[in-house]
């Protein structure tokens, strides 16, 4: 499974960022490292959707809830484990992307451990995201359109392909309730070698704050969504 | 009751049904439409005012490459239909139906085309009236080229819903064929961008061919011909025979759950 996410991850990146980034040679910045961060993000989220499919199999499809509800360990505590451990596969699937990416970047190590932090956090984001899915969908059909909406609004409405300045009014608004643009922001100010292009200048602790504030607010109603289908 | 039904009516019976699931499945619709809008209003709209210096208009190349790769990732729907009927148990019920099981794999495969021709019908006319072009002959036969690509990515979905058994493996590895097929291919990116060393397989890719037909229809200045033509119909028969090939083992070796 993990090969076949880092195959994933280097589709994205090898094949549509070097062609997207050969097209795009006359920007002042690598376009190729530009969207580079985003192809990670993009397979974290696939990888918290991954989770959420499982809970949902669970309580749709192989009715094994009821059975994991009887075990000793009190309901909050499990929803929560379930979250805790979408978010550690998340980073664990996406930790060769995020060598990859620090590569690129020519990143430090403390600097790499910087950008494992964003990716812990996003993937609270997105594991919140992919279990409230989970709780609410009761087809498969519905769980793939979530999940399908979900990445939509990640990649399009964010700034993976694109700076906010070059969107319109409503696209950049709502790109600023989007988790990807917070971790995108910080990923590509993170001071390395090869990335100085890129940067603003601009990375200060709100951006960090910001994130945080949107993955815990994602966990929490992925937490309250699960938690309600443990009462009937 | 007399007879058995006429092969014609089987095959309409079981496109019929995948039809039928078509309209019980509006989330589905909804997404991949608001999907499709998206990529072209928003994506290539923003991406276009990037890509200022390379002498062709990107957002009419993609906005038929949008087209092409929306018909691809519905057409893979189908193996998810199979996977999920064999995970509950409706397959087994299926193949029990008094007809052939070559005519169940036909069907099948032209139900998933029929779908996705449906879903995209819409946004073909829309991408031809965005790009100028008003021809309804023209659009037809886009139309019949982005079928026959649907009925070649539904046996490959077929195919690959049979080979594999475990539903996070399929999961991933469906994903993975979809971005392989619409990225390593000529339908948001002309291939001389492409990283060198896959513009081969890219141009061998049915996506390709399909995308590359449909533009020399719909689009000034684009050139394609038989090559493609012959790409896409060996790609169709390869994996339509597949498809089958691999259902038929499943059906006949006895290997349900």
């Amino acid at each position: 499974m993990l090969v076949i996410m880092f195959i994933n991850f280097m589709i994205d990146l090898g094949v549509s960022g070097l062609s997207l980034g050969a097209m795009l040679r006359n920007l002042p910045y690598s376009y190729f490292l530009y969207i580079a961060p985003g192809a990670n993000l993009i397979t974290a989220t696939v990888a918290a959707f991954q989770s959420g499919r499982d809970v949902w199999r669970e309580r749709i499809i192989q009715d094994t809830q009821q059975y994991l509800l009887t075990l000793p360990v009190p309901k909050n505590m499990f929803a929560v484990s379930r979250l805790v451990s979408g978010i550690l596969r998340s980073v664990v699937t996406t930790l060769p992307g995020t060598i990859v990416i620090a590569l690129l970047y020519g990143l430090s190590f403390p600097y790499f451990l910087v950008g494992l932090l964003v990716m812990f956090v996003y993937s609270g984001a997105v594991a919140g995201l992919s279990v409230a899915a989970a709780s609410m969908a009761n087809s498969l059909e519905l769980f793939a359109t979530v999940r399908s909406t979900v990445q939509v609004y990640l990649s399009f409405f964010s700034t993976q392909f694109y700076p906010s300045g070059n969107m319109p009014a409503f696209v950049a608004a709502l790109s600023n309730f989007n988790p990807m643009t917070w971790a995108l922001l910080i990923f590509r100010e993170l001071p390395g070698s090869s990335n100085g292009a890129l940067r603003t200048g601009s990375l200060d602790v709100t951006q960090f704050v910001y994130l945080v504030a949107l993955s815990a607010a994602l966990m929490f109603i992925g937490f309250l969504l699960y938690r309600r289908t443990m009462e009937y | 009751m007399s007879g058995k039904p006429s092969t014609l009516s089987v095959i309409w019976v079981l496109v019929e049904r995948d039809l039928r699931t078509l309209v019980k499945s509006p989330f589905i619709l909804i997404n991949r439409t608001i999907f499709f809008l998206i990529q072209l209003f928003v994506f290539a709209a923003l991406v276009s005012k990037l890509a200022t210096a390379l002498g062709f208009n990107y957002f009419d190349f993609y906005s038929v490459g949008a087209v092409v790769s929306t018909i691809t990732s519905i057409a893979f729907i189908i193996g998810e239909d199979l996977f999920e009927e064999e995970e509950l148990g409706l397959l087994d019920y299926l193949l029990s139906l008094p007809f052939g099981h070559s005519l169940f794999v036909i069907g099948r495969a032209l139900g998933g085309a029929v779908r996705g021709l449906i879903y995209v019908t819409p946004m073909m006319i829309l991408v031809a009236y965005v790009d100028g072009y008003f021809s309804p002959v023209g659009v037809a036969g886009s139309l019949a080229i982005i079928f026959v690509l649907a009925t070649g990515i539904s046996g490959l979905s077929i195919t690959l819903a049979m080979m594999i058994r475990n539903a996070n493996r399929f999961d991933i590895v469906i994903a993975l064929a979809e971005l392989a097929t619409v990225r390593v291919s000529a339908a948001i990116y002309p291939l001389v961008y492409m990283p060198k060393v896959l513009q081969p397989i890219a141009s061998y890719s049915p996506v390709t061919s399909a995308s590359d037909l449909v533009r020399a229809i719909v689009l000034p200045g684009y050139t394609a011909g038989a090559y493609e033509t012959v790409v896409l119909l060996l790609f169709v028969g390869i994996f339509f025979g597949l498809g089958s090939a691999f259902l038929f083992r499943k059906i006949e070796g006895g290997r349900f759950e």
